[in-house]
């Protein structure tokens, strides 16, 4: 309450003092009235306003506009704030230059420095119109001819692209042999547009892959493009940089390998992520290595994106328990999840070690890891663990139970179908189902114990589709 | 002995012409389709030997057409899809609606070459 | 003397706030077009086709109210239906339609009743029933028919169901891209220190351009002044506005037409709230004030792709309704949530947001409509200036302008979609006379919003008839507590 008090009385002080500083009266016709109702009489007033006023002399004013009346209060106020400031100089500057004008334009050049120059607002507003329009200028004349420009290159770029990928075609096709394309991709017009061929090679890459790929590398490596991307690498533009980054890690392994693993731990998260994603490109014998000296956050992205690598390329994959320990949160949880995904029941007991773990997410992703590899050995933890469980991580470890559950746990089961909440009781309903006959059977008899409370639950588990 | 017809039914250009000029050159007639409605258009118009389908398309997506194929047309047009996604669900979805055959992008012009072959010997 | 005090303070007041708002409008554009900078790069090395693959995909649920949408609602379905994204369902709620939406869908999808055990995780109108469909190519789609609640109501409904980690709440007669899904959720996956609770694309007027079948074909600028305004007023706000907000993580609307949104977080927040015409900004709100009070960082993030094309109102009528809702909805949210106001607490949006929105949303059309009532009180009793209000006028004229055209030269630059000299021409022109045919109109029904929030305590939705892609049909309609 004291901090928003503070904030907002220094918010109220510093509108205060500009509203102050601005000072400003628009309708000076109001105040020359206002003034001489009220000022009239304090004679001294007057007459210090008169001393320090910055007004212009009668004669100029009337030449300007007859009608205008000095602002007594601005001036003086501001003469306070700035002592040394003179507005009558900078007045009497911006007249001597009205020799810079011809003659029909000075008149007016005077009318509107005494105008505006009456009023400093308007001087600043008016400068402000002029830069607005000329900025206008320029921006339209920038809007078509960019869209001219854009429309010409989208024309060209159409032109090559169908160009090049007639090309590759060819060369993938065996219609043409790599030296062939060369020779055909090597012409001098085309060397200016090796950018777009490098992008349509990437695409070509993440559609195709066996002999394709390999043509595409040969290709790549045969025309030195590798040069252009490595050049790429020390762009000062961020998006360029990883676009080299990329362009290298796909096409040319070894020039990679040291820029990408220096960047492993980069502040700017789109560099990290990059590299991170990288990494297994250039380093397919230990593509998890990494893992090991990561320091900065290791975000879902770049995991997704490493899983898909590896498993496009059906890398082998080392064993994921040695970073079970790791100080990273999510180089742990992502090790449970390649466990889970690539099936390495050997690591069980540490799998199940995780059920006991402070942090949530990592617990959840280890009950599911429980389910998916049929660690029956977790049973006693998950039922000892299920009460002091999240919602979420309960709903899982009742779900677990429908790959290792037997019916022994049917009494574990039938206090899940008893509980109050709603998605418990459904899930626990499901687990027993499809149990076995057992299950079925059972759960039957705890349903007519509650008066057939449960048949709806048992209607919408037995439906697939819910 | 005329040529197998085969319907392409992929949205990316670059995938869809690569195919095209791969099979023709095998000796194939290919029709393409951009997209699934296209798609639905031609397989209802014309007759075909095998249908090559994405499954992210416009208009229609490619599980749509294969249920079509099986369950109101009640055809056994041998299908492979063709399609980026690799998840489990989606590739057993594909299977279950009564695809044959399945390859995940990027791929490789000699596999879809060869398994073209053995799905139209098949047939 | 008192007078002169008052008219005084008048005038600096309205000054300083002028000056202000333009200063604030400059840097939020610099800022703005610095994030896009960056987003248009990092766009060109993303590999959505990871996400399709992959079992780290998160599971969305497409949560669509329908109110009489009978004439659309097939081909709408089936355009949702053909998103690429792995792992979705789809969740159309009948919002007790008074026309056949329901029987249309069932018999299209060869949708039939399922038994079903509904739980009421947010409150909402009774949910009648759920429908699946008897065919696998479907077996994402379920159809929610409940008694009429309003949107909020609707949504509330469709999360009570959904499956989904994230769900995205959108209007059914939008046109969503098919990538829409995989680029919302990219910035759930690369947050790495905060947990991003929800996001939102650039939402464009999809008047006057080909639409078939509910896809995209051709894209033009609307032939209608009214949706061309609408053009220009959603590209400054989208690209010169939120952009910089999203930076600045003060971002306080998500749009209604399209958002993804943290399941978790929504529930816990309490969901949409049915009392406000507003829910869509509220809820955002809300939810922020959840993980500010949790003290878990957290993130609102926007995502500047033009994701969804929506029908903008081509009349006055229409667009008064519309507009007048959004102003008793703003005020809604922020009266509710007064106690942001420069409540450190809540970091940047205690601090910039709300009181960002309390002066510079809320409260310009009031303080533009005293100015000019002021001037005109002024020009009858007084002497005024004309010198001085035309270099004024002028100003703000050239201002105005100015901020539209970079608007327009950002959306050009980066997304080129409106590619022929006589679009960009129309839209300039359009630009031009915006603030003498357009603006007065829009400030016109602010303080009709006003009015009809604070004197008449208007809540509801008030009736809008919309001419839809092929059909007029009416929205939805909420019920008064």
């Amino acid at each position: 309450m004291r901090i928003r008090f503070l904030t907002l009385s220094f918010l109220f002080t510093v509108f205060a003092l500009f509203a102050g500083m601005a000072n400003i009266q628009a309708f000076p016709e109001k105040a020359k009235h206002a003034n001489s109702n009220t000022l009239s009489s304090d004679k001294s007033f007057d007459n210090q306003a008169k001393d320090s006023v910055v007004i212009a002399p009668k004669s100029e004013a009337s030449e300007t506009s007859g009608t205008l009346e000095p602002n007594r209060n601005r001036g003086t106020f501001t003469q306070r704030l700035f002592p040394g400031l003179s507005s009558e100089n900078l007045r009497k500057l911006l007249l001597d230059w009205k020799n810079l004008f011809p003659d029909p334009i000075r008149s007016y050049y005077v009318a509107m420095v005494g105008k505006a120059f009456f009023f400093p607002v308007a001087l600043f507003l008016m400068v402000l119109i002029l830069a607005l329009m000329g900025n206008l200028l320029v921006v339209t004349g920038i809007l078509f001819l960019s869209n001219r420009i854009m429309n010409y290159e989208r024309k060209e770029k159409v032109r090559l692209r169908i160009f090049f990928e007639k090309t590759l075609t060819d060369l993938m096709l065996q219609v043409t042999n790599t030296q062939e394309t060369i020779q055909i991709l090597s012409h001098p017009y085309l060397k200016e547009n090796y950018n777009l061929l490098i992008d349509i090679l990437m695409e070509f890459q993440k559609s195709f892959r066996g002999d394709a790929d390999r043509q595409i590398i040969e290709l790549y490596q045969g025309m030195d493009l590798g040069q252009i991307s490595y050049n790429k690498t020390f762009a000062i533009f961020f998006y360029k940089q990883i676009q080299g980054i990329h362009e290298l890690a796909n096409m040319h392994p070894y020039h990679a390998t040291e820029m990408i693993a220096s960047r492993l731990n980069d502040p700017d998260d789109i560099v990290r992520t990059e590299s991170q994603i990288c990494y297994p490109h250039v380093n397919k014998e230990f593509p998890f290595e990494f893992l090991s000296i990561l320091e900065m956050p290791f975000s879902e992205w770049a995991q997704l994106n490493i899983y898909y690598y590896i498993k496009i390329h059906e890398m082998p994959v080392p064993s994921f328990n040695k970073w079970l320990g790791s100080g990273q949160i999510n180089v742990v949880n992502f090790s449970i999840l390649m466990i889970t995904l690539f099936q390495q029941q050997e690591h069980a007991e540490q799998i199940i070690g995780k059920l006991k773990v402070p942090n949530e997410t990592t617990r959840h992703l280890a009950i599911v890891a429980c389910g998916e590899l049929h660690l029956f050995d977790s049973k006693a933890v998950l039922k000892e663990s299920f009460l002091g469980e999240t919602a979420k991580n309960q709903l899982e470890i009742t779900r677990v139970f429908q790959s290792i559950g037997d019916e022994t746990d049917i009494p574990f089961l039938e206090t899940i179908v008893r509980n109050e909440s709603i998605p418990l009781r459904l899930e626990g309903c499901r687990t027993l189902y499809f149990l076995g006959e057992n299950g079925k059977n059972h759960l039957e008899r705890i349903n007519q114990s509650l008066n057939d409370i449960l048949s709806p639950f048992i209607a919408h588990i037995k439906d697939q589709r819910n | 002995m005329t040529s197998k017809r085969i319907l392409v039914a992929e949205d990316n250009k670059l995938i869809q012409e690569t195919i095209v000029f791969k099979l023709k050159k095998e000796g194939y007639e290919v029709i393409r389709a951009v997209n699934g409605k296209e798609c639905l258009e031609f397989l209802h118009s014309e007759r075909f030997d095998l249908l090559i389908t994405d499954l992210f398309m416009p208009f229609v997506n490619g599980h749509e057409i294969i249920s079509t194929v099986r369950t109101e047309m009640k055809s056994n047009l041998p299908i492979l899809v063709l399609s980026a996604a690799g998840a489990e669900e989606t590739i057993l979805k594909a299977f279950e609606l009564g695809a044959d055959d399945y390859m995940i992008k990027p791929f490789s012009l000699s596999e879809l070459s060869i398994r073209v072959r053995k799905i139209i010997a098949s047939r | 003397m008192i007078f002169h005090i008052l008219s005084t303070i008048a005038e600096v007041v309205i000054l300083v706030y002028a000056l202000s708002l333009f200063l604030v409008y400059i840097l939020l554009s610099i800022l703005s077009g610095k994030e896009l900078l960056k987003h248009f790069y990092a766009e060109k090395i993303t590999n959505y086709d990871a996400i399709l693959s992959s079992p780290f995909a998160p599971t969305i649920s497409i949560i669509a109210p329908a109110y009489n949408e009978s004439l659309t609602i097939v081909e709408n379905i089936r355009a949702l239906l053909s998103l690429y994204y792995p792992n979705f369902e789809i969740i159309i709620v009948n919002d007790g339609s008074k026309d056949d939406t329901l029987q249309r869908a069932i018999e299209a999808y060869e949708m039939e009743r399922v038994p079903y055990v509904i739980d009421y995780k947010i409150g909402c109108k009774e949910i009648l029933e759920i429908y699946k469909s008897r065919k696998k190519a479907f077996n994402n789609l379920t159809i929610l028919n409940k008694v009429n609640g309003g949107k909020a109501d609707a949504l509330n409904a469709g999360i009570n169901i959904a499956k989904g980690q994230f769900f995205t709440a959108i209007d059914v007669d939008s046109i969503i891209d098919p990538y829409a899904l995989q680029k919302m959720v990219l910035p759930f996956l690369t947050a790495t220190n905060k947990r991003v609770i929800a996001t939102g694309g650039v939402i464009r007027i999809a008047n006057s351009c080909k639409i078939k079948d509910g896809q995209l074909i051709e894209i033009n600028v609307p032939d209608d002044f009214l949706p061309r305004c609408q053009v220009i007023e959603y590209n400054r706000a989208f690209l010169l506005g939120r952009l910089a907000w999203s930076r600045l993580d003060g971002l306080l609307l998500i749009s209604g037409a399209l958002g993804l949104f943290d399941k978790e977080i929504a529930i816990a927040s309490g969901g949409y709230l049915s009392t406000t015409v507003g829910e869509d900004m509220e809820i955002v709100v809300r939810m922020r004030k959840y993980m500010a009070n949790k003290k878990e960082k957290y993130s609102v993030v926007y995502v500047p792709d033009p994701l969804c094309w929506t029908e903008a109102p081509s009349s006055l009528k229409v667009l008064g309704s519309q507009r007048n809702r959004w102003t008793r909805g703003a005020i809604d949210t922020l009266f509710l949530h007064r106690d942001l106001f420069f409540n450190p607490k809540f970091g940047v949006m205690g601090i910039l947001s709300y009181p960002y929105w309390i002066f510079y949303e809320w409260l310009a059309p009031i303080i533009e409509t005293l100015g000019i009532l002021y001037f005109i009180l002024i020009a009858l009793f007084g002497y005024p200036n004309w010198t001085f209000f035309s270099i004024t006028l002028f100003f703000v004229y050239f201002f105005s302008v100015s901020f539209s055209t970079y608007a327009i030269l950002f959306d050009h630059l980066i997304y080129h979609r409106y590619t022929k000299k006589s679009m960009i021409f129309k839209l300039l022109l359009t630009s031009w006379l915006e603030p003498f045919f357009y603006h007065p109109f829009v400030t016109w029904w602010a303080l009709r919003g006003n009015w009809d929030y604070f004197i008449r305590k208007k809540k509801a939705w008030g009736k809008m008839t919309r001419k839809g892609f092929s059909t007029e049909k009416v929205p939805a309609e909420a019920a008064m507590p």
